[in-house]
């Protein structure tokens, strides 16, 4: 139940997290090619582009729903599943409705890229954390030896 | 459990166990005393030696041939993985890999990998890698262990 409400909470706070970079960055980006007004219909989509993303995210990334899995496989998980999402998003704006350029496949590709180091980065944290965690257990099981063979 | 010490004048210290029925546990006492400040015989490029099993690091089987590592020594011993598994305390000594078997006591660090595997350094400072099966064992074992305590 616990990991139930843990998965709600992380759907609302990250559905209103990458919603409001996403509304920045296209407010900036509308401002700085002169555009006078964002569309509903743009808003719209964003709004359902985040709220995917952070359903994937919550359900890939709590024990809600999938039960055991390590770290590396939900990042993976996570990944193949924003490359599929991204995919559609771009169809959806119209982006991969021909071939496309050269740059929307940059950008595409770029986005990937970022996510993918952004993933070794959040896997660094992790590790050092989880030595930090496996060295404590290792030193108590150590102490614990110790003494039974004082005993 | 009673422990009771006689000082006598005999030649060679004895350990009887008294207990009414052996068990997995006696059985595991009896090994401990058997192999209590035990040696493995080796050989080395000087000779053969005895080698505490307290200084032993870790064992590894190349080629068929099974070495024995120390701080700084390596040396090769007549037994295989498995024999060396029977005779040595299981609670210190645990298999990493189908051709390794390290001493816990001697293990300084671990760091998960990329790949699920586990890095352990030991206390000189080299590295070994335990594969993916076994490090899960590990980590089983050691969260047991703390749970424990």
């Amino acid at each position: 139940m616990n990991e139930m409400k843990r998965m709600l909470e992380w759907f609302r706070n990250v559905t209103a997290f990458i919603y409001a970079w996403l509304t920045l960055l296209l407010v900036i980006q509308a401002n700085v090619s002169n555009e006078a007004s964002l569309s509903a219909a743009v808003l719209w989509d964003l709004f359902v582009f985040s709220a995917l993303t952070a359903a994937g995210f919550s359900v890939i990334f709590t024990k809600a729903i999938i039960k055991k899995l390590s770290f590396i496989g939900r990042l993976n998980c996570m990944m193949i599943y924003f490359v599929g999402l991204e995919i559609g998003f771009f169809c959806k704006i119209g982006l991969f409705t021909t071939y496309g350029s050269l740059i929307e496949w940059l950008i595409f590709f770029g986005i990937i890229a970022i996510l993918y180091a952004l993933c070794l980065v959040i896997f660094g944290i992790y590790s050092r954390r989880k030595e930090r965690e496996y060295t404590g257990l290792l030193d108590q099981y150590k102490i614990k030896r110790e003494k039974c063979r004082d005993e | 459990m009673k422990i009771e010490i006689k000082e006598e004048n005999v030649n060679e210290t004895e350990v009887v166990i008294s207990c009414r029925r052996m068990d997995e546990k006696i059985l595991r006492l009896r090994d401990y005393i058997a192999n209590f400040g035990s040696k493995i015989c080796a050989k080395s490029e000087s000779g053969i030696e005895h080698v505490s099993v307290s200084e032993i690091y870790y064992f590894e089987t190349v080629d068929n041939r099974t070495f024995l590592y120390t701080e700084k020594d390596v040396f090769e011993v007549s037994m295989r993985l498995y024999e060396l598994e029977e005779i040595l305390d299981s609670r210190d000594f645990f298999r990493i890999s189908r051709t390794q078997i390290m001493n816990i006591n001697h293990a300084a660090r671990f760091k998960p990998e990329i790949n699920r595997t586990l890095t352990a350094t030991m206390e000189n400072g080299e590295k070994i890698n335990i594969s993916r099966k076994y490090s899960a064992e590990i980590k089983r074992i050691l969260k047991e262990s703390s749970e424990v305590l």
